[in-house]
Protein backbone atom coordinates (compact mmCIF):
# COMPACT_ATOMS: atom_id res chain seq x y z
CA UNK A 1 0.00 0.00 0.00
CA UNK A 2 1.67 3.51 -0.79
CA UNK A 3 0.62 6.34 1.11
CA UNK A 4 -1.49 8.01 -1.83
CA UNK A 5 -4.33 4.77 -1.00
CA UNK A 6 -4.84 5.74 2.76
CA UNK A 7 -7.30 7.86 3.78
CA UNK A 8 -6.37 10.63 5.21
CA UNK A 9 -9.89 11.85 6.84
CA UNK A 10 -10.20 8.47 8.05
CA UNK A 11 -6.30 8.58 10.08
CA UNK A 12 -7.04 11.77 11.24
CA UNK A 13 -10.27 10.55 12.79
CA UNK A 14 -8.27 7.58 14.28
CA UNK A 15 -5.58 9.95 15.58
CA UNK A 16 -8.18 12.25 16.98
CA UNK A 17 -9.58 9.36 18.48
CA UNK A 18 -6.35 8.29 19.71
CA UNK A 19 -4.89 11.55 21.20
CA UNK A 20 -8.67 12.09 23.12
CA UNK A 21 -8.08 15.75 21.14
CA UNK A 22 -12.14 16.58 21.95
CA UNK A 23 -11.88 20.76 21.28
CA UNK A 24 -13.72 21.19 24.26
CA UNK A 25 -14.58 24.83 24.85
CA UNK A 26 -11.86 26.72 26.83
CA UNK A 27 -12.01 27.69 30.22
CA UNK A 28 -13.06 31.28 30.64
CA UNK A 29 -9.12 33.23 31.41
CA UNK A 30 -7.28 31.06 29.09
CA UNK A 31 -10.22 31.67 26.26
CA UNK A 32 -9.42 35.26 27.06
CA UNK A 33 -5.98 34.94 27.22
CA UNK A 34 -5.72 33.13 23.74
CA UNK A 35 -7.75 35.64 22.48
CA UNK A 36 -6.20 39.01 24.41
CA UNK A 37 -2.83 38.31 25.52
CA UNK A 38 -1.23 35.51 23.94
CA UNK A 39 1.93 36.93 24.56
CA UNK A 40 1.60 36.79 28.43
CA UNK A 41 -0.23 33.34 28.26
CA UNK A 42 3.29 32.10 26.33
CA UNK A 43 5.28 33.98 28.92
CA UNK A 44 3.15 32.57 31.96
CA UNK A 45 3.15 29.04 30.64
CA UNK A 46 7.05 29.65 30.44
CA UNK A 47 7.05 30.11 33.88
CA UNK A 48 5.51 27.18 35.29
CA UNK A 49 7.97 25.16 32.79
CA UNK A 50 11.00 26.45 34.42
CA UNK A 51 9.09 25.44 37.77
CA UNK A 52 8.76 22.28 36.47
CA UNK A 53 11.91 21.48 35.12
CA UNK A 54 13.55 22.70 37.87
CA UNK A 55 11.59 19.96 40.00
CA UNK A 56 12.18 17.41 38.35
CA UNK A 57 10.11 13.91 38.65
CA UNK A 58 8.81 14.00 42.23
CA UNK A 59 6.46 12.31 44.51
CA UNK A 60 4.03 14.96 44.86
CA UNK A 61 4.34 18.95 44.60
CA UNK A 62 2.19 21.58 45.06
CA UNK A 63 1.46 24.04 42.51
CA UNK A 64 -0.94 27.88 42.78
CA UNK A 65 -2.64 27.90 39.22
CA UNK A 66 -3.93 31.13 37.65
CA UNK A 67 -4.30 30.23 34.46
CA UNK A 68 -7.41 27.69 35.22
CA UNK A 69 -5.25 24.09 35.25
CA UNK A 70 -2.47 25.25 32.49
CA UNK A 71 -0.32 26.18 34.84
CA UNK A 72 -0.29 22.75 37.23
CA UNK A 73 -0.39 20.61 34.21
CA UNK A 74 2.37 22.15 32.93
CA UNK A 75 4.31 21.57 36.15
CA UNK A 76 2.75 17.75 36.65
CA UNK A 77 3.89 17.03 33.15
CA UNK A 78 7.35 17.79 34.23
CA UNK A 79 7.26 16.69 37.59
CA UNK A 80 4.32 13.98 38.16
CA UNK A 81 1.56 13.92 41.22
CA UNK A 82 0.13 18.17 41.87
CA UNK A 83 -2.25 19.27 43.98
CA UNK A 84 -3.02 22.53 42.24
CA UNK A 85 -4.58 25.77 43.87
CA UNK A 86 -6.98 27.59 41.78
CA UNK A 87 -8.18 30.78 42.22
CA UNK A 88 -11.36 31.63 44.08
CA UNK A 89 -13.77 32.33 41.29
CA UNK A 90 -12.26 29.71 39.18
CA UNK A 91 -14.66 27.16 37.71
CA UNK A 92 -13.99 24.09 39.47
CA UNK A 93 -15.47 21.49 37.96
CA UNK A 94 -14.92 22.87 34.34
CA UNK A 95 -11.37 22.55 35.17
CA UNK A 96 -11.22 18.96 36.49
CA UNK A 97 -13.48 18.23 33.23
CA UNK A 98 -10.21 19.75 30.99
CA UNK A 99 -7.59 18.05 32.78
CA UNK A 100 -8.77 15.21 33.81
CA UNK A 101 -5.40 12.85 34.75
CA UNK A 102 -4.63 11.27 37.76
CA UNK A 103 -1.66 13.12 38.32
CA UNK A 104 -3.25 16.62 39.19
CA UNK A 105 -5.79 17.25 41.40
CA UNK A 106 -7.53 20.80 41.97
CA UNK A 107 -8.21 22.04 45.02
CA UNK A 108 -9.44 25.65 45.83
CA UNK A 109 -8.73 26.31 49.32
CA UNK A 110 -5.03 25.76 50.56
CA UNK A 111 -5.86 26.48 54.05
CA UNK A 112 -5.99 22.47 55.17
CA UNK A 113 -3.03 22.05 53.24
CA UNK A 114 -0.74 24.86 54.52
CA UNK A 115 -0.93 23.50 58.12
CA UNK A 116 0.63 19.83 56.87
CA UNK A 117 4.20 18.94 57.49
CA UNK A 118 6.79 17.66 54.96
CA UNK A 119 4.30 17.09 52.50
CA UNK A 120 5.20 18.06 49.32
CA UNK A 121 8.56 17.45 47.16
CA UNK A 122 8.01 20.63 45.76
CA UNK A 123 5.93 24.43 45.80
CA UNK A 124 5.41 26.56 43.10
CA UNK A 125 3.55 30.00 43.03
CA UNK A 126 3.83 33.05 40.85
CA UNK A 127 2.19 36.39 41.67
CA UNK A 128 1.08 37.09 37.72
CA UNK A 129 -1.46 39.86 38.46
CA UNK A 130 0.67 41.19 41.69
CA UNK A 131 -1.94 40.58 43.81
CA UNK A 132 -0.23 39.01 46.97
CA UNK A 133 1.19 41.73 49.58
CA UNK A 134 4.24 41.08 51.26
CA UNK A 135 2.65 39.77 54.68
CA UNK A 136 1.08 36.94 52.62
CA UNK A 137 4.45 36.20 51.18
CA UNK A 138 5.88 36.22 54.49
CA UNK A 139 3.18 33.57 55.71
CA UNK A 140 3.48 31.59 52.49
CA UNK A 141 7.20 31.27 52.56
CA UNK A 142 7.38 30.30 55.85
CA UNK A 143 4.38 27.55 55.61
CA UNK A 144 5.71 26.16 52.60
CA UNK A 145 9.24 25.56 53.89
CA UNK A 146 7.52 23.49 56.86
CA UNK A 147 4.91 21.75 54.02
CA UNK A 148 8.08 20.95 52.24
CA UNK A 149 9.82 17.48 52.94
CA UNK A 150 14.09 17.45 53.05
CA UNK A 151 15.17 18.29 49.61
CA UNK A 152 12.25 19.61 48.89
CA UNK A 153 12.51 22.98 46.61
CA UNK A 154 10.23 25.71 46.04
CA UNK A 155 9.61 28.58 43.27
CA UNK A 156 7.99 31.70 43.40
CA UNK A 157 7.92 34.73 41.21
CA UNK A 158 6.77 38.08 40.72
CA UNK A 159 7.26 40.95 38.20
CA UNK A 160 7.17 43.62 41.43
CA UNK A 161 11.27 44.07 41.74
CA UNK A 162 10.39 46.01 45.09
CA UNK A 163 8.13 42.19 46.40
CA UNK A 164 10.61 40.29 45.26
CA UNK A 165 13.54 42.10 47.15
CA UNK A 166 11.44 41.01 50.02
CA UNK A 167 10.44 37.78 48.85
CA UNK A 168 14.46 36.66 48.85
CA UNK A 169 14.78 38.13 52.41
CA UNK A 170 12.05 35.85 53.65
CA UNK A 171 12.95 33.07 52.04
CA UNK A 172 16.79 33.43 53.02
CA UNK A 173 15.46 33.51 56.20
CA UNK A 174 13.94 29.95 55.80
CA UNK A 175 16.04 28.07 53.24
CA UNK A 176 19.32 27.20 52.97
CA UNK A 177 20.00 28.08 49.35
CA UNK A 178 18.11 30.60 47.33
CA UNK A 179 19.21 31.37 43.53
CA UNK A 180 17.76 34.23 41.52
CA UNK A 181 16.57 33.94 38.11
CA UNK A 182 15.01 36.30 35.10
CA UNK A 183 14.99 40.21 35.22
CA UNK A 184 18.44 41.42 36.63
CA UNK A 185 19.86 38.33 36.27
CA UNK A 186 24.07 38.29 35.55
CA UNK A 187 23.53 35.81 33.21
CA UNK A 188 22.38 37.96 29.51
CA UNK A 189 20.37 35.10 28.09
CA UNK A 190 18.19 33.14 30.54
CA UNK A 191 14.59 32.12 29.99
CA UNK A 192 12.36 33.30 31.63
CA UNK A 193 13.74 36.92 31.58
CA UNK A 194 10.13 38.61 32.00
CA UNK A 195 9.63 37.78 35.93
CA UNK A 196 11.96 37.75 38.69
CA UNK A 197 11.89 34.23 40.22
CA UNK A 198 13.52 32.30 43.38
CA UNK A 199 14.23 28.92 43.28
CA UNK A 200 15.10 28.10 46.96
CA UNK A 201 15.82 24.79 49.00
CA UNK B 1 46.34 32.58 24.25
CA UNK B 2 44.42 29.16 24.44
CA UNK B 3 44.43 27.04 21.01
CA UNK B 4 40.88 26.82 21.33
CA UNK B 5 40.19 30.60 21.32
CA UNK B 6 42.80 31.05 18.20
CA UNK B 7 41.40 28.27 16.63
CA UNK B 8 37.56 29.41 16.95
CA UNK B 9 36.79 32.94 18.71
CA UNK B 10 33.10 32.62 18.83
CA UNK B 11 33.75 30.16 21.21
CA UNK B 12 35.06 33.28 23.75
CA UNK B 13 31.32 33.79 24.02
CA UNK B 14 30.12 29.94 24.75
CA UNK B 15 32.48 29.65 27.65
CA UNK B 16 32.34 33.35 29.51
CA UNK B 17 28.39 32.88 28.96
CA UNK B 18 29.59 29.24 30.97
CA UNK B 19 31.18 31.42 33.50
CA UNK B 20 28.64 33.76 33.68
CA UNK B 21 25.90 31.22 34.50
CA UNK B 22 27.92 29.65 37.00
CA UNK B 23 28.77 33.28 38.58
CA UNK B 24 25.14 33.59 39.06
CA UNK B 25 24.24 30.37 40.75
CA UNK B 26 27.66 30.65 43.37
CA UNK B 27 26.66 34.30 43.49
CA UNK B 28 25.63 33.83 47.22
CA UNK B 29 29.30 31.83 48.08
CA UNK B 30 31.95 33.60 49.64
CA UNK B 31 34.46 31.55 48.38
CA UNK B 32 35.42 29.73 45.16
CA UNK B 33 37.20 26.79 44.15
CA UNK B 34 37.40 26.04 40.18
CA UNK B 35 38.90 22.92 39.18
CA UNK B 36 40.50 23.03 35.67
CA UNK B 37 40.85 26.81 35.92
CA UNK B 38 43.27 26.56 32.86
CA UNK B 39 44.02 29.87 32.14
CA UNK B 40 41.81 31.26 34.19
CA UNK B 41 39.50 33.53 31.94
CA UNK B 42 36.35 32.50 34.14
CA UNK B 43 38.08 33.53 37.20
CA UNK B 44 36.82 37.55 37.19
CA UNK B 45 33.70 35.90 36.81
CA UNK B 46 33.63 33.63 39.39
CA UNK B 47 35.55 35.58 42.25
CA UNK B 48 33.85 39.30 41.59
CA UNK B 49 37.05 40.98 42.63
CA UNK B 50 35.58 40.17 46.27
CA UNK B 51 35.84 36.89 46.93
CA UNK B 52 38.76 34.29 47.76
CA UNK B 53 39.24 32.23 44.82
CA UNK B 54 41.60 29.33 44.14
CA UNK B 55 42.01 27.66 40.57
CA UNK B 56 43.38 24.36 39.85
CA UNK B 57 44.58 22.67 36.60
CA UNK B 58 47.14 19.67 35.64
CA UNK B 59 48.28 22.28 32.85
CA UNK B 60 51.70 23.93 33.82
CA UNK B 61 52.01 26.51 31.12
CA UNK B 62 48.31 27.37 31.41
CA UNK B 63 48.65 27.87 34.94
CA UNK B 64 51.88 30.10 34.42
CA UNK B 65 49.76 32.09 32.54
CA UNK B 66 47.01 32.31 34.76
CA UNK B 67 49.08 33.84 37.42
CA UNK B 68 50.23 36.27 35.20
CA UNK B 69 47.35 37.31 33.71
CA UNK B 70 45.03 37.43 36.69
CA UNK B 71 46.93 35.96 40.46
CA UNK B 72 46.36 38.47 43.20
CA UNK B 73 46.40 38.56 46.74
CA UNK B 74 43.04 36.73 46.86
CA UNK B 75 43.11 34.88 43.78
CA UNK B 76 45.64 31.80 43.07
CA UNK B 77 46.42 29.82 40.38
CA UNK B 78 47.91 26.48 41.53
CA UNK B 79 49.34 23.16 39.30
CA UNK B 80 47.59 20.06 40.91
CA UNK B 81 46.20 17.05 40.60
CA UNK B 82 42.68 17.82 42.36
CA UNK B 83 41.91 13.84 42.30
CA UNK B 84 42.06 12.77 46.10
CA UNK B 85 43.12 16.71 47.05
CA UNK B 86 41.69 18.32 50.32
CA UNK B 87 42.78 22.16 49.87
CA UNK B 88 40.17 22.77 52.79
CA UNK B 89 36.19 24.04 52.20
CA UNK B 90 34.61 26.20 49.98
CA UNK B 91 31.63 27.50 49.53
CA UNK B 92 31.54 27.32 45.72
CA UNK B 93 33.49 24.65 44.00
CA UNK B 94 33.04 24.90 40.05
CA UNK B 95 34.30 22.48 37.19
CA UNK B 96 33.71 23.64 33.96
CA UNK B 97 34.56 21.59 30.69
CA UNK B 98 36.71 19.24 33.07
CA UNK B 99 34.52 16.07 34.09
CA UNK B 100 34.50 14.77 30.44
CA UNK B 101 38.43 14.20 30.16
CA UNK B 102 37.73 12.18 32.97
CA UNK B 103 37.73 8.86 32.66
CA UNK B 104 34.84 6.29 33.84
CA UNK B 105 35.05 4.67 37.12
CA UNK B 106 37.62 4.93 40.11
CA UNK B 107 38.99 8.95 38.52
CA UNK B 108 35.08 9.49 37.65
CA UNK B 109 35.03 8.61 41.40
CA UNK B 110 37.72 10.32 42.67
CA UNK B 111 36.32 13.62 40.66
CA UNK B 112 33.01 13.69 42.82
CA UNK B 113 34.74 12.66 45.65
CA UNK B 114 37.00 15.89 45.35
CA UNK B 115 34.42 18.03 45.02
CA UNK B 116 32.57 17.05 47.93
CA UNK B 117 35.19 16.71 50.00
CA UNK B 118 36.32 20.55 49.18
CA UNK B 119 32.80 21.92 49.62
CA UNK B 120 31.21 23.71 52.58
CA UNK B 121 28.28 21.38 53.66
CA UNK B 122 25.97 24.39 52.58
CA UNK B 123 27.98 25.24 49.69
CA UNK B 124 26.86 24.92 46.03
CA UNK B 125 28.70 22.88 43.01
CA UNK B 126 27.93 23.71 39.52
CA UNK B 127 29.88 21.65 36.82
CA UNK B 128 29.00 21.83 32.95
CA UNK B 129 30.02 19.55 30.49
CA UNK B 130 28.83 18.73 26.93
CA UNK B 131 26.00 16.66 26.72
CA UNK B 132 26.24 13.51 25.00
CA UNK B 133 24.52 13.80 22.50
CA UNK B 134 26.34 16.64 20.94
CA UNK B 135 28.87 13.93 20.10
CA UNK B 136 28.14 13.61 16.40
CA UNK B 137 28.52 17.43 15.81
CA UNK B 138 31.94 17.18 18.33
CA UNK B 139 35.45 18.75 16.78
CA UNK B 140 38.23 15.98 15.97
CA UNK B 141 40.32 17.46 18.48
CA UNK B 142 37.27 17.56 21.10
CA UNK B 143 36.73 13.65 20.26
CA UNK B 144 40.14 12.64 21.38
CA UNK B 145 40.39 14.65 24.43
CA UNK B 146 36.58 13.45 25.31
CA UNK B 147 36.62 10.17 26.97
CA UNK B 148 33.45 9.92 29.40
CA UNK B 149 30.48 11.84 27.98
CA UNK B 150 27.33 12.20 30.18
CA UNK B 151 23.77 13.04 29.38
CA UNK B 152 21.28 14.98 31.45
CA UNK B 153 20.37 12.00 33.57
CA UNK B 154 23.44 10.55 34.04
CA UNK B 155 24.80 13.89 35.19
CA UNK B 156 21.77 14.74 37.20
CA UNK B 157 22.08 11.06 38.88
CA UNK B 158 25.71 11.41 39.68
CA UNK B 159 25.49 14.33 41.58
CA UNK B 160 22.38 13.29 43.58
CA UNK B 161 24.97 10.70 45.05
CA UNK B 162 26.36 14.20 46.89
CA UNK B 163 23.83 16.52 46.86
CA UNK B 164 20.28 16.43 47.98
CA UNK B 165 19.17 18.94 45.11
CA UNK B 166 20.31 18.84 42.06
CA UNK B 167 19.33 21.11 38.85
CA UNK B 168 20.03 20.50 35.44
CA UNK B 169 20.17 23.50 32.83
CA UNK B 170 20.58 23.37 29.30
CA UNK B 171 22.83 25.70 27.36
CA UNK B 172 23.03 26.31 23.33
CA UNK B 173 25.50 28.77 22.55
CA UNK B 174 25.15 31.80 25.64
CA UNK B 175 21.56 30.81 26.29
CA UNK B 176 21.08 29.15 29.53
CA UNK B 177 17.51 27.40 29.10
CA UNK B 178 15.16 24.35 30.44
CA UNK B 179 14.20 23.18 26.74
CA UNK B 180 14.49 19.24 25.93
CA UNK B 181 17.69 17.79 27.73
CA UNK B 182 18.63 15.92 24.73
CA UNK B 183 19.19 18.88 22.32
CA UNK B 184 21.46 20.77 24.68
CA UNK B 185 24.58 21.52 23.22
CA UNK B 186 25.62 21.91 26.87
CA UNK B 187 24.60 21.20 30.09
CA UNK B 188 25.12 22.17 33.77
CA UNK B 189 24.21 20.80 36.94
CA UNK B 190 23.92 23.04 40.08
CA UNK B 191 24.20 20.62 43.27
CA UNK B 192 22.99 22.09 46.61
CA UNK B 193 22.50 20.72 50.17
CA UNK B 194 25.44 18.33 50.27
CA UNK B 195 25.15 15.09 51.64
CA UNK B 196 27.15 14.35 54.84
CA UNK B 197 28.50 10.87 54.96
CA UNK B 198 27.98 9.95 58.43
CA UNK B 199 31.13 8.96 60.47
CA UNK B 200 31.44 5.79 61.96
Amino acid sequence: MTNSTVNPEKKWTEMIHEFGDDHGPLTPKLAQAFATDPYGLMEQVAWFKFAGKMLGRKDRVMVYDHLEGLGGWTVACETGPAVTILDQLDPLAQIRKAWPDDKIMFEKNDEILRSAKNEFDGIVRFDAADSIIEAEWESFISNSAVMLREGGSFVAGTKNEHKFISIKKIAKQHFSHVFEFGKGQQHPVLNPANINIILAC
Amino acid sequence: MAYNIKKDPKRLAFVLARYSFAAQMTANCASVLELGCSEGIGASMLHGGIKPYLGLDLDTPAIEAARRNFASETVRFENANFLHMDEGRFEAVVSLDVVEHISKGDDEAAFFQAVSDNITDNGVCVIGTPNETSTPYASPESMRGHVNMFDAARVKSTMEGRFRNVFIFSMNDELVHTGYAAMAHYLFAVGCNKIVEKQS
